[in-house]
């Protein structure tokens, strides 16, 4: 009895001897802007005519262009990939023009978009709702006629990537 | 009657021994104490490829005292994830710290669901140590005003 009187004891001086917790809160923030990036993985590219009666569409002599968007969006916010033709094609001796509604493109990657080239209007290449990283791939390709007159021409084009 | 004098005896003298009330488990303020400053750190906003890693604004000081020969032990745990408006979080292990003088600091990195332990030690001493805490940056975050409270708990043992 007497031996269980000490267990008591000792039991309940080792209970008393947890002490409680001592705390402290630390508030931590941060600031995420809405920011955009583009990034092309070349800024040329080349068609190079044969006839008409054999490709009635020209691809690019260069592989696919490889495209990187990268975007932090706020809520209801999306990012547009836009191309716009900055003229028609030109050969510069003759002042010969074929008209930029003759490019157009084939993509792949989630978000892009086809269509066909123009100078009048920026054209969606692509459209995201969410933030992130959004890579992909351009293929230009230029429709062969017949009409064209023989020449080097030249075409400036500007992608631009904006979010709204 | 001669039992319970014994008991009584055996607590009063324990509690005693250890400058304890037998009715009370608070520690007395000279027992053990924790202090931390600042109260509040921020990561301000950077371009994810050119700041992967943004550090915070300030680091924090953290002073343990124990005036006890026992082993103490400091943790910390999140509230939750970095939240910011409607539906948008940022996940709380993205943030991790690096500690000195280590140890008795630890480095580690923040989790709501289980505490993280941040310095332990044994005996009586001040012991002060600055913690650096850094975030994760990443396109994939929604813009906003992002926050949460961590808790940090200092125990005996």
């Amino acid at each position: 009895m007497k031996n269980k009187i000490l267990l008591l004891a000792l039991c309940l001086t080792t209970v008393m001897l947890c002490y409680s917790d001592v705390k402290e809160e630390v508030r931590i923030g941060t600031q995420v802007e809405s920011r955009c990036k583009l990034s092309l993985s070349t800024n040329f590219v080349s068609f190079t005519r044969v006839s008409p009666d054999v490709e009635s569409l020209i691809s690019q002599n260069e592989f696919p262009i490889e495209v990187t968007v990268k975007a932090t969006l706020k809520q209801g916010e999306r990012v547009y990939l836009r191309i716009k033709a900055e003229g028609d094609l030109i050969e510069p001796k003759t002042g010969q023009k074929i008209d930029a509604s003759n490019i157009s493109w084939k993509v792949s990657g989630m978000g892009y978009r086809v269509a066909n080239m123009s100078s009048i209007e920026s054209t969606a290449l692509g459209v995201w709702r969410r933030s992130g990283i959004w890579r992909g791939t351009i293929t230009f390709y230029l429709r062969n006629r017949l009409d064209y007159a023989p020449g080097t021409y030249h075409l400036f084009v500007t992608v631009s990537v904006s979010s709204f | 009657m001669k039992k319970r004098a014994i008991i009584f005896f055996l607590l009063f003298a324990s509690s005693n021994l250890f400058h304890l009330n037998p009715y009370q488990v608070e520690p007395r303020e000279d027992d053990i104490s924790l202090k931390i400053f600042p109260l509040s750190i921020n990561f301000r906003a950077a371009d994810p490829d050119q700041e992967p890693v943004i550090p915070a604004d300030s680091p924090l000081i953290v002073e343990v005292s124990s005036a006890l020969t026992r082993e103490w032990k400091l943790t910390l745990i999140a509230n939750g994830n970095l939240v910011g408006g409607v539906n948008a979080s940022i996940p709380i292990q993205n943030v991790r710290w690096t500690a000195t003088p280590s140890p008795p600091f630890f480095s580690g990195i923040l989790s709501f669901s289980k505490p993280q332990l941040v310095a332990s030690g044994y005996g009586k001493k001040e012991i002060i140590g600055e913690l650096n805490f850094f975030l994760n940056n990443s396109w994939d975050y929604q813009a906003g005003d992002y926050s949460q409270t961590l808790s940090f708990t200092l125990s005996v043992l």
